[in-house]
């Protein structure tokens, strides 16, 4: 099993699609930082409009390293998913379409340690994508910006702002991380499950996809 | 000597289509046994069936003498095998591909087997580059490479020389009495071809839309002196055994729809004496001149069926 995981992973690791995922979400997070960097206190104004008569931020530690993660993480809602579909969804149905599927079905291995293999792999790629984005969202943030208290706008009622003190954030986002990595493990399993009955991995992403955005 | 496949009555119906009818033969260690039809006659079902990429409706496929349903893994390590075309990782390199192939097999591979076993089929010096730039000929032999990486007892390829040119043609046929000559290996080997066939195979089958249409010795099945004599009784079954009683077992095809005998064309006039005094009745006799001239005869003509042919 620990072989066929081994070589599991040096296929993802040689695929160039593997790579497509962190560099898109290092290019968002880039962006997102040059963007507030340069003009973030024009975000901030529109944000804390409704409440600035009543308040005084100030305003260059709101824009600090624990506000851009939120930024970050509420704008890639559905990116990462796509993104780990696309690994995920391509594991079956990629080696069916290659004909590789059926060579290793002539090996000395059970279908159950197949889809077993390619779920664990698919599943530490998960994992490694979300530390890749904690590293450049929340770690790399932190470190451009100050490291402040947290202030943001409440969803679904834009007079409330909610902050949240320095000491008690951190634990919160490793919560939000360990959330993630159940939800997305989640939808790899669903994009291997897909990729079952399809032979190539265009149909098992879309549909991936599809249900993400019908189930968010 | 002692048999490394036998396969019992085996079927494959896909919904109303039946690509394997019935299907027995045996392959002895040692044998280079050729799998001859037209495409689309059950060859690659057939041996998809011995990989176990997929199940057969009816029968039964002993290897190694283990039951291959119970036995998947342990005759699956002994069993090395190219399906219809060689299927690698294009985006990995050869090297890589037989190394991940190998992992798979169950072994330790080590960099000077795997150095020496891209030598064998030549693509040593291309070890490192990536499959996708690799022509149909080295993908082949790298996918025999694949197949015989574990050093496995059986090795089965399914239409071998596939795409690749004269040289590679001789070197695959080389390559094969090799293994099987020098390592003592069994090797069966698909082809619709039956010249190529005839220059490895030291035993063969044809078969015909799903059905086995003989088997035996390449040697005496191709001898031009020999014909393949279908007969047609009013009572098959009586004949059989009328038949099994007399010298004529010797001829006799076994686990042939039709009641069919391979043997010299000049002895012919004799079986039918020896019917007629033995009180079979004869319908038709159809001597369907020589076995190689039977197989082109179902290759020129697409739609041509057993019972067409012997009547």
């Amino acid at each position: 099993m620990w072989n066929l995981l081994q070589i599991e992973l040096f296929k993802i690791s040689k695929r160039p699609r593997t790579y497509i995922a962190f560099i898109a979400i290092a290019a968002i997070v880039f962006i997102f930082q040059f963007a507030f960097k340069a003009d973030g206190q024009s975000y901030m104004d529109l944000m804390l409009q409704s409440v600035k008569d009543d308040f005084t931020f100030e305003r260059v530690k709101a824009i600090n390293g624990y506000f851009m993660c939120y930024i970050i993480l509420n704008t890639l809602l559905i990116q990462v998913p796509i993104l780990v579909a696309l690994v995920a969804a391509d594991s079956i149905s990629g080696e069916a379409n290659m004909g590789t599927l059926r060579l290793m079905l002539s090996k000395p291995i059970s279908r159950s340690q197949i889809i077993i293999v390619k779920f664990i792999a698919a599943t530490i790629f998960t994992l490694l994508l979300l530390v890749w984005m904690a590293i450049t969202a929340l770690f790399l943030s932190m470190f451009i910006f100050v490291d402040d208290m947290l202030i943001f706008r409440v969803k679904g009622d834009e007079s409330q702002i909610l902050q949240i003190t320095k000491d008690d954030v951190m634990w919160r986002y490793f919560a939000a991380f360990g959330y993630a990595t159940v939800a997305l493990t989640v939808i790899a399993a669903l994009a291997l499950l897909l990729s079952i009955f399809a032979q190539n991995s265009i149909g098992p992403i879309i549909a991936t996809v599809c249900i993400v955005i019908v189930c968010t | 000597m002692s048999v490394v496949i036998k396969v019992d009555n085996l079927s494959k119906k896909f919904k109303d289509f039946t690509a394997v009818n019935n299907l027995s033969f045996t392959v002895n260690k040692g044998d280079v046994y050729g799998f001859l039809g037209q495409n689309g006659a059950g060859k690659s079902t057939t041996i998809r069936m011995l990989l176990t990429l997929i199940k057969p409706t009816t029968g039964n496929i002993t290897i190694f003498e283990k039951n291959l349903q119970t036995n998947r893994k342990k005759i699956l390590q002994q069993t090395g095998a190219v399906i219809e075309k060689p299927d690698l990782y294009k985006y990995l390199s050869a090297y890589d591909n037989l190394s991940i192939f190998a992992k798979m097999s169950g072994i330790k591979s080590t960099k000077l087997l795997l150095m020496n076993q891209l030598e064998m089929v030549g693509l040593a010096e291309r070890a490192k580059d990536k499959v996708e730039t690799f022509s149909q000929g080295m993908k082949q032999r790298l996918g025999i490479a694949v197949a015989l990486v574990h050093n496995p007892d059986l090795i089965i390829l399914d239409e071998p020389t596939n795409g690749l040119d004269p040289q590679g043609i001789t070197d695959i046929r080389n390559l094969i009495l090799s293994l099987s000559k020098d390592r003592g290996k069994t090797v069966v080997v698909s082809s619709h071809l039956l010249s190529e066939i005839e220059l490895v195979a030291n035993r063969m089958i044809i078969i015909h839309n799903g059905r086995k249409m003989v088997e035996g010795n390449v040697a005496e099945l191709l001898d031009p002196s020999k014909a393949l004599i279908q007969l047609q009784t009013t009572d098959d079954i009586f004949a059989q055994q009328q038949l099994q009683q007399t010298k004529w077992i010797q001829f006799l095809q076994p686990n042939t729809t039709k009641l069919q005998l391979v043997m010299p064309k000049n002895e012919v006039p004799q079986l039918i004496t020896d019917l007629v005094s033995k009180h079979v009745q004869l319908l038709s006799i159809s001597p369907m001149h020589a076995l190689e001239n039977y197989f082109l005869s179902l290759t020129n003509n697409p739609t041509t069926h057993v019972e067409s042919a012997a009547n």
